[in-house]
């Protein structure tokens, strides 16, 4: 990918293919030549400072688009409680339209992308995207079972890029439950980009989970943008496990009074993993909420890095902001990076955060070892009830036995 | 010592206070009690002149009208509030805000202020009085006290600074009885004949430590019962109902 | 009664700053502009060594090919380099001041309306003065006294001609030459400042200090410090500042290196009160300075302190490399602005040694339509097994107009090793002032009250001379702006 030319011819041949309506195409065009404008990141640019992808891209020599017209997708993947389902193979939204109990489930079909100044692998995403999903919940319903998503990367796929676009869309006053996995059935090379924009208008609530877990030589770049209403909120799970490469974006606008929004995020990394976050909060109107809680735990050589800021507008006054992110070092080789930012232009506000960083507290073993467990088990004791703390503010049942279940099975490896 | 004569006080344009008449004469202790949101604290507010408190009517205090006067200013004539929640400040010791405040009034009476030893055998001695632990004395400003701790604080502060016209509100709040006694003997022991008090409470137990010489009953921003301790005691008994509508 | 936005606006009006006379006296300036001859002159002028000067010429060499950082926050409009003065000293201090008679009485009365006398007779707490006027040091007391127990302590010219192996062997050597673009043209045109050395097991028995005056216009003031503290030594360094009031602004880049070889500790206290601008945000000091300490040896400490007031735009990060297993760095700062001025401060803190430690505690205040920034790095290398790092970083704001900004940056490679970060917003509660004006005391007073006991931990911090006059700066600094 270091080599802009080859790029271009390769925009050139994807610009052709047969799925993409004429609608986008000058949107597209546009994206490619700003991400060209703007060339690959690179660790010197602010805006992708400690991140994976910056070090990633340039090894991509050559990125190879493709689509896979296959459509099988094996049952075993399927959670076993009662949901419905979005299925995306290799890229590809696979599954049926749903239409009932005012939910309304599509393929994506926006056609006009902003630009995020300092973010090129966005204009990227615009430029090279297949359709994803589009989730619409009807004003005044709440939607009973919880909406699934499957990212499913299969073995016969024979490109190395893959890039989505999906939006989801909560009406006045309508709620649901979004629980979203990735599936990699290989450790072929891929660059994967996700885009997700989620809008939520007054009164709605919606939650969402994100299960990305093991997998090896896949960059992925996961960008949400979300913009909230008026008592509006919206609350997000990521369980981050043994990512290869992978950067978690989130820009969340507070637009409307008492609007809230809270993140949270286990990363459990062993290896030579790097899982990135970088969450920006925007305090737009007054008595708006948020709250940012990140748990690491952090084996081998793996590399976390938090980047979290809260903005507060002057406008934004009686704000309530909180940030907190703990991790723990678990070898002499991994590594911890922060930069949990404030920046405010309000006098009446309550912003906080904290972050720490540091090895297992050894007193605590030392105690636990005096009661007869031994000193593997301690550890793996302190380091399931660290993570725990996310996981126990859950509040579905059915996700939260999937994230304890997943814990306790990596934490026992 | 002080005269309020139809008093109504709004806050964001509501009115809560209206239309208010009390007349409390040098050395007198009045209680006022009422049920929670008749505006009882936001009496004290007003009579100790905080901002947003937007008063009309007249307060004369020591013969002048003191409605535009602001707290400080307030304060300096002689006014204490003791406050339902006293406040928390960081890093400002106890000890050093309590000299800042008595050499504040001190100068607005034109008197000489008080170097470090002076203040400090001032405050030794009235602390012992008051039985509180002079170690108080150097942790920041309310921060981390307990309430038992603050009310004794507040205590302190009203016999060091010797103020004139003491508004208590709802001082009895959240104090065990070791605390509650310590805060009545405190009060006990300043009343003079040149000194009045305005005693806020919910409750009437207060009222067996500090016994009020007229109690009033204060119901949706307008006094609606007057009379001497025994009205408490009635209260006590029978409720607030009989007198809210 | 006043709503709080009245009261914001009689103090912006009260605004005031008490040291921005001019002094009258004639001076020699080198022509405007930068140029290996304004070098060269700078160099002759100073009586430097042939060496001195090669390393100035090196790096202005290097400068050539530098360009201006612009990632901080507070913007300034280009300055023209070729526009300003690089050298200004008063004329009659051509040949250096040899003893405090031969000062032009006009500047000693300048030290007077400061309240720095330079009589050394006058001065009670036994502390030693450095005054830099301008381009140069005209006055270095209690010289001799010092001289008796092994301590240097003298100007940074001086120390160039008599004391040419210390300043060769660390000059430069905790910042690089080539560093960033204000270092580099620092190193090339660094006019005067202080030299201190103290001698191994000395405990110097007095504060050093210097005090910095801009007083002719258009000059860049561009001073150099270097304190090496020898083995199992200590000193305790201070510095103030103050400029006249200039409708132009004015740019003043210094570099202070800090070596503390094993055992030694380095105690730097600064009360920065540069002329800041008037009300409308025109004038005052471009404050971007260089400071860095090097815990060298095994067991050194090294700490900051500062309480920056003063200069519209402050820009600096007084920082310290923990590279002495043991060794640990402090940093304690107070950061007020007020009106239009921008303060864009903090730290950095690299651990290389084993159980280094170090601590960070900020307050940063901001008032009228201030911006105030904590930017910081807390750096724990591989090697640096059971280092510890704690950090609190608290923002004030008065008004609604003002910004409060916290951008650290932490990087832990060491999971032996420990580091923490809180940061906190708010404001002075109107029910603290309210309380504190129900005791009797005006708003003015209340808020300086609040506003010191936020500041406590880092004011008590100062040196005891010290800190009287900068708790009475915190309040003076804020009536004129805000509560």
């Amino acid at each position: 990918m270091n080599d802009l030319e080859k790029l271009k011819n390769h925009f050139q041949d994807f610009k052709n293919l047969e799925f993409i309506n004429s609608e986008s195409i000058q949107s597209r065009i546009d994206a490619f030549q700003r991400f060209c404008q703007k060339g690959i990141p690179s660790l010197k640019q602010e805006y992708w400072k400690y991140s994976p992808l910056s070090k990633d891209l340039v090894q991509f020599q050559n990125l190879k688009f493709s689509l896979n017209q296959d459509k099988s997708f094996n049952d075993k993947y399927i959670e076993k409680f009662d949901h419905y389902k979005i299925l995306l193979k290799d890229g590809v939204l696979i599954s049926e339209d749903i239409k009932e109990e005012g939910l309304e489930i599509t393929k994506y079909k926006q056609n006009y992308f902003y630009e995020i100044k300092k973010n090129q692998i966005l204009d990227f995403n615009n430029a090279f995207f297949t359709p994803g999903f589009e989730i619409k919940v009807d004003s005044n319903s709440s939607i009973k079972k919880p909406i699934v998503i499957y990212n499913y990367f299969s073995k016969d796929f024979d490109g190395n890029n893959i890039n989505n676009k999906n939006f989801i869309f909560l009406a006045k006053n309508s709620k649901a439950q979004i629980y979203e996995k990735n599936i990699f059935e290989d450790e072929k090379v891929l660059f994967f980009t996700k885009n997700l924009d989620i809008e939520l208008e007054q009164d709605s609530n919606l939650v969402k989970y994100y299960f990305n877990s093991t997998n090896k030589n896949k960059t992925i770049y996961n960008f949400i943008r979300t913009k909230l209403k008026q008592n509006s909120e919206l609350e997000k799970f990521n369980f981050s496990h043994n990512v290869s490469s992978c950067r978690d974006e989130i820009i969340a606008d507070l637009n409307g009074t008492n609007a809230f929004v809270s993140l949270n995020n286990i990363q459990h990394l062993s290896q030579k993993c790097y899982h990135e976050i970088k969450w920006e909060i925007n305090h737009n109107e007054e008595n708006t909420r948020s709250s940012q809680f990140v748990k690491s735990a952090l084996h081998d050589q793996s590399v976390a890095a938090f980047q979290g800021k809260i903005f507060v507008d002057s406008k934004a006054q009686k704000t309530d902001g909180y940030q907190l992110s703990r991790a723990l070092l678990l070898s002499d080789q991994s590594k911890f990076l922060a930069k949990p930012e404030l920046e405010i232009y309000a006098d009446d506000v309550k912003c906080s955060h904290g972050s720490s960083s540091g090895s297992i507290d050894q007193e605590s073993i030392f105690y636990l070892r005096s009661r007869g467990i031994n000193e593997q088990q301690a550890k793996r004791m302190m380091i399931e009830g660290f993570l725990a703390e996310v996981i126990n503010k859950i509040k579905n049942e059915d996700v939260k036995n999937i994230f304890y279940k997943k814990l306790n099975e990596i934490n026992n490896i | 010592m002080i005269d309020i004569k139809n008093l109504k006080v709004s806050v964001e344009d509501k009115e809560i206070i209206k239309g208010l008449n009390l007349k409390i004469n040098k050395g007198e202790v009045h209680a006022i009690m009422g049920p929670n949101g008749s505006g009882k604290s936001t009496l004290s507010y007003a009579l100790s002149g905080k901002e947003g408190y937007e008063a009309e009517g007249q307060i004369i205090y020591k013969g002048e009208n003191i409605l535009d006067f602001n707290t400080e200013e307030r304060a300096q004539k002689g006014i204490f509030l003791a406050f339902q929640y006293p406040i928390e400040i960081p890093g400002v010791f106890t000890n050093n805000f309590l000299r800042t405040s008595l050499n504040a009034l001190r100068k607005a009476k034109g008197e000489k202020e008080l170097n470090a030893v002076e203040f400090l055998n001032l405050v030794k001695e009235k602390s012992q009085k008051l039985k509180i632990d002079k170690e108080m004395l150097s942790r920041p400003l309310n921060v981390g006290f307990s309430g038992g701790e603050k009310k004794r604080n507040e205590i302190l502060q009203m016999s060091l600074l010797e103020p004139n016209f003491i508004i208590m509100d709802e001082t009895d709040s959240g104090l065990d009885i070791d605390a509650l006694k310590v805060v009545s003997n405190g009060v006990n022991g300043m009343r003079s004949p040149d000194r009045s008090f305005l005693i806020i409470t919910h409750y009437q137990r207060l009222l067996n430590y500090i016994k009020p010489d007229f109690v009033h009953v204060f119901s949706d921003g307008k006094i609606v019962e007057s009379g001497d301790w025994k009205l408490a005691l009635e209260l006590e008994n029978d409720g607030y109902a009989k007198f809210v509508n | 009664m006043s709503t709080s936005d009245e009261i914001i606006q009689q103090y912006q009006q009260k605004s005031e700053y008490d040291h921005g006379f001019v002094t009258d006296i004639d001076t020699i300036e080198v022509p405007k502009g930068l140029s290996e001859e304004t070098i060269k002159f700078i160099s002759k002028q100073k009586k430097e060594p042939q060496w001195m000067l090669d390393w100035r010429l090196n790096a202005f060499n290097r400068l050539q090919k530098m360009e201006e950082p612009d990632w901080q926050k507070p913007k300034y409009p280009k300055i023209n380099y070729q526009d300003l003065y690089y050298y200004s000293a008063p004329k009659s201090f051509k040949d250096g001041p040899k003893s405090l008679d031969e000062i032009d009485p006009e500047i000693k009365k300048t030290y007077d309306k400061l309240g720095i006398p330079l009589e050394e007779q006058k001065r009670l707490s036994g502390v030693a003065v450095d005054a830099v006027f301008d381009s140069v040091s005209v006055a270095t007391t209690f010289k001799d006294k010092l001289k008796d127990i092994g301590v240097i302590f003298c100007s940074i010219s001086e120390a160039t001609r008599e004391h040419p192996e210390l300043v060769k062997k660390y000059l430069g050597s905790v910042i690089p030459v080539t560093d960033h673009f204000f270092a580099t043209l620092n190193s090339a045109v660094f006019t005067d400042g202080s030299f201190v050395y103290i001698p191994p097991g000395v405990r110097c028995p007095m504060e050093l200090s210097t005090y910095f005056r801009i007083n002719a216009q258009n000059t860049g003031q561009f001073e150099r410090t270097l304190i090496i503290a020898d083995k199992d030594s200590y000193v305790s360094y201070l510095e103030g500042c103050t400029a006249p009031m200039r409708d132009e602004n004015q740019l003043h880049a210094a570099n202070v290196e800090l070596i503390a070889l094993d055992g030694a500790e380095i105690k730097y206290s600064t009360v920065q009160n540069w002329y800041p601008g008037d009300k409308e945000g025109k004038g005052g000091i471009y404050n971007f300075v260089t400071k860095r300490g090097d815990c060298r040896g095994k067991n050194s400490k090294i700490s900051w302190t500062q309480v920056e007031t003063g200069s519209a735009i402050t820009w600096k990060y007084p920082s310290c490399i923990l590279r002495g297993d043991n060794s640990q760095g402090e940093f304690y700062s107070v950061a007020i602005t007020n009106n239009f001025q921008k303060a864009d401060t903090g730290t950095k803190m690299i651990h290389l040694g084993k159980n280094t430690k170090s601590k960070i505690i900020s307050k940063g205040i901001s008032a009228g339509q201030a911006d105030n920034t904590y930017r910081g790095l807390v750096s724990v290398h591989p090697k640096a097994t059971g280092s510890k790092n704690f950090t609190q970083c608290d923002s004030l704001l008065v008004g609604n107009k003002c910004g409060a900004h916290t951008v650290p940056y932490i990087e832990n490679k060491n999971s032996y090793s420990e580091v923490e970060h809180e940061a906190t917003t708010s404001k002075i509660s109107d029910d603290q002032l309210f309380y504190c004006r129900q005791r009797g005391l005006n708003q003015e007073e209340a808020v300086s009250l609040i506003v010191n006991g936020f500041c406590k931990e880092v004011l008590q911090q100062l040196p005891m001379e010290f800190a009287v006059e900068a708790q009475k700066l915190v309040g003076i600094s804020l009536e004129g702006s805000v509560g």
